[in-house]
């Protein structure tokens, strides 16, 4: 008996001790990453954006829904050309963007590159005084323009504005018809037609030298341009046709100055499309910060006004949004883009990366830099001010 | 039934005593690997990294472990302290000697130099670091009215890292090939055979008044990137170390853009 007991003595602080040492087990470790059911339909739309149904683009990321993971994207470019600061648009096929040649005079030209191969081709190549037409293709942006392009069928448009001695300045509608490889004009649109947005599925476009004649919506297949708000319509007309516009779904808002002011005073208008009702969503008075719209995302407006601040406004009840998804701070987490029933949003990251980078004269430069991170929300998670939300990670990097 | 008792607790007491003092560390040992794993190693110098013909030059040698022990490409871009010295000491004169070897540098581009440098008034900015390289920055004027930034970096032995200069004179690609040609023959680079032209393909936000001529060459052995620049009356030349896969990121990295 006395033997049991010195080996009790022995073995239980033994196995004690084993525990001790024995790492904690991670709760989470274990647990399957909750994966997002994407299903995003293919949109039924003409004008093509910055997502398709798989992914979001910058002007050198790809952020792929399927992996959750960020990877450049760098495409073979012809000798001699460059690609602008302006990002893709994708068809879900290809994707398409603005190639410069610095040093020469006509040095646009419009390219494609087939997600799957990578092998650019160019589809357009501007002459002397001809520019693609390019616009913030999402909406109101904030990001890069982007060119305009719009399906018609298998067929692609875009915009050239032109100018010559003879004729002035004039914006074409072109087609790059991939059966037959070759771009041509279907027809003049305007003198120069301005893209501000998309309804029902067709880019709206006013002309700057008229603006007074109205906003008009392009149908890409046809290439006819329908009226879409007149300038008989006073009050509307003196709102909406000039200023910078932001159209989304069917609201279309615009900035408006007191013309007695001399500070400035402004205000911010909303036109619902489909009742004609005009509502005043936000206003400053004299000495107070100027209220600027910034974008809408399904029926509402974010501004922000000159010291800062930004809030959405419900652009049909005309009421501040509450509850929206903040960071600590208290800061409105931005918005990036959507796809189907989920936006992509700009988190906020404490990590700080080397970057390499070229400065203003052209020297390579070594610097830290904090990193931004994209995540994708449900769209009902961000209006409830839930958290709830996946990062990209970069590519290579660990899973966390 | 009482020596049972008594040898039990004798048990219990031995075991609880060795749980404590096995156990206390613990924590602490997880803090310290805590501090070990998060704080800033140098890197292990990679004496292979470069090639033989490269680690034969000492400019090209000195570039690339500077990068490799402290992290440091060049100061372009860098926060300089400022410096309460009332004279700039022989910072200037050990510049002039090293552009004195050139021939692409001529009186006019001297001259310049000079009252550029007389323009500027303290204080200054400069930094160093531990293997003996060191920057300046002067905020100075040629008119008194528009400022600009004169800026250059040193090595211990006096060789010229980079520069930034405003300049009233003008450069063709033809000239910064020239220019290149002599900083690689002063600065012993010149013996490197590997030098390649690269088509720099970054574009610089330049107005349509503007003048953008970038001329740039890498070396694979040494990994030295090698640029000369006049953008918009700047001129800007200088070396830089980049491992291959750094330079591929010059055009495309994953921060966005």
């Amino acid at each position: 008996m006395k033997r049991n007991h010195w080996l009790l003595a022995v073995a239980l602080p033994l196995l004690l001790l084993a525990g001790c040492g024995a790492k904690e087990q991670d709760l989470g470790a274990g647990a399957p990453t909750p994966t997002p059911e994407v299903q995003i339909e293919e949109p039924q739309t003409q004008v093509l954006r910055s997502t398709d149904s798989r992914s979001y683009y910058t002007q050198n990321i790809r952020y792929d829904l399927e992996t959750m993971t960020a990877r450049a994207w760098r495409p073979e470019l012809p000798r001699g050309y460059q690609i602008t600061g302006e990002g893709p648009v994708s068809d879900g096929q290809a994707l398409y963007f603005v190639l410069t040649r610095p040093g020469e005079s006509a040095s646009e030209a419009l390219a494609r590159m087939p997600l799957e191969d990578g092998a650019v081709q160019i589809l357009y190549e501007c002459r002397e005084h001809e520019q693609i037409g390019i616009a913030y293709t999402d909406g109101a942006g904030e990001y890069c323009k982007r060119p305009i392009l719009l399906r018609s069928g298998e067929r692609r448009c875009f915009l050239v504005h032109q100018w010559t001695e003879e004729d002035g300045n004039s914006t074409w509608l072109y087609a790059w018809d991939p059966a037959s490889g070759s771009c041509e004009p279907v027809k003049r649109l305007g003198s120069h037609l301005r893209f501000w947005g998309e309804y029902q599925g067709r880019a709206v476009l006013e002309d700057s030298w008229e603006p007074e004649a109205g906003l008009f919506q392009l149908d890409a297949e046809t290439g006819e341009l329908a009226v879409l708000l007149s300038g008989e319509n006073a009050e509307a007309a003196d709102l909406f046709l000039g200023p910078p516009l932001l159209i989304r779904g069917k609201f279309v808002c615009a900035e408006s100055y007191a013309a007695d002011s001399a500070d400035g005073k402004n205000q911010v208008n909303c036109l619902n499309l489909e009742t004609g009702d005009i509502k005043q969503l936000a206003s400053s008075e004299e000495g107070e910060p100027l209220v600027r719209i910034q974008d809408i995302w399904d029926g509402k407006l974010r501004v922000r006004d000159t010291e800062g601040d930004v809030w959405y406004v419900d652009c049909a009840t005309g009421r501040r949004v509450e509850n929206v998804l903040a960071d600590e701070n208290g800061m409105l987490l931005h918005i990036r883009a959507q796809i189907g029933e989920y936006y992509l949003i700009d988190v906020g990251s404490d990590r700080w990366t080397k970057q390499l980078w070229i400065n203003e004269k052209g020297e390579p430069v070594y610097s830290y830099a904090p990193q931004n991170r994209l995540a994708l929300i449900a769209k009902e998670d961000y209006w409830a001010g839930r958290p709830d939300y996946r990062i990209f990670k970069q590519e290579g990097e660990a899973a966390e | 039934m009482k020596q049972k008792l008594f040898t039990a607790a004798a048990f219990l007491a031995v075991f609880a005593f060795l749980a404590l003092v096995l156990a206390a560390p613990l924590p602490l040992m997880e803090r310290s690997d805590e501090v070990l794993y998060t704080q800033v190693m140098p890197r292990q110098l990679a004496a292979d990294g470069q090639s033989a013909e490269a680690r034969s030059i000492d400019f090209a040698r000195q570039l690339y472990d500077r990068d490799q022990l402290l992290g440091i490409k060049n100061y372009a871009g860098s926060i300089l302290r400022l410096t309460d010295e009332e004279t700039l000491g022989d910072a200037p004169y050990r510049l002039y000697d090293f552009l004195g070897q050139m021939d692409f540098w001529g009186e006019e581009e001297q001259a310049e130099l000079e009252r550029q440098i007389a323009n500027a008034p303290p204080p200054w900015r400069s930094a160093s670091d531990n293997v003996g390289f060191s920057a300046w920055n002067l905020s100075t004027t040629w008119d008194g009215e528009h400022w600009f930034s004169l800026q250059w970096e040193l090595s211990a032995e006096g060789q010229l890292v980079r520069m930034r200069m405003r300049t009233p004179l003008e450069y063709t690609g033809q000239d910064l090939e020239h220019l290149m040609d002599e900083y690689l023959a002063v600065t012993g680079l010149d013996a490197l055979e590997d030098w390649q032209a690269r088509e720099v393909t970054v574009q610089l936000a330049v107005d349509e008044q503007s003048t953008a001529v970038l001329r740039a060459r890498y070396s694979t052995g040494a990994k030295l990137y090698l640029y000369a620049n006049y953008v918009d009356g700047t001129l800007v030349f200088g070396v830089c170390p980049l491992e291959k896969e750094e330079l591929d990121q010059l055009d495309v990295s994953l921060t966005e853009k």
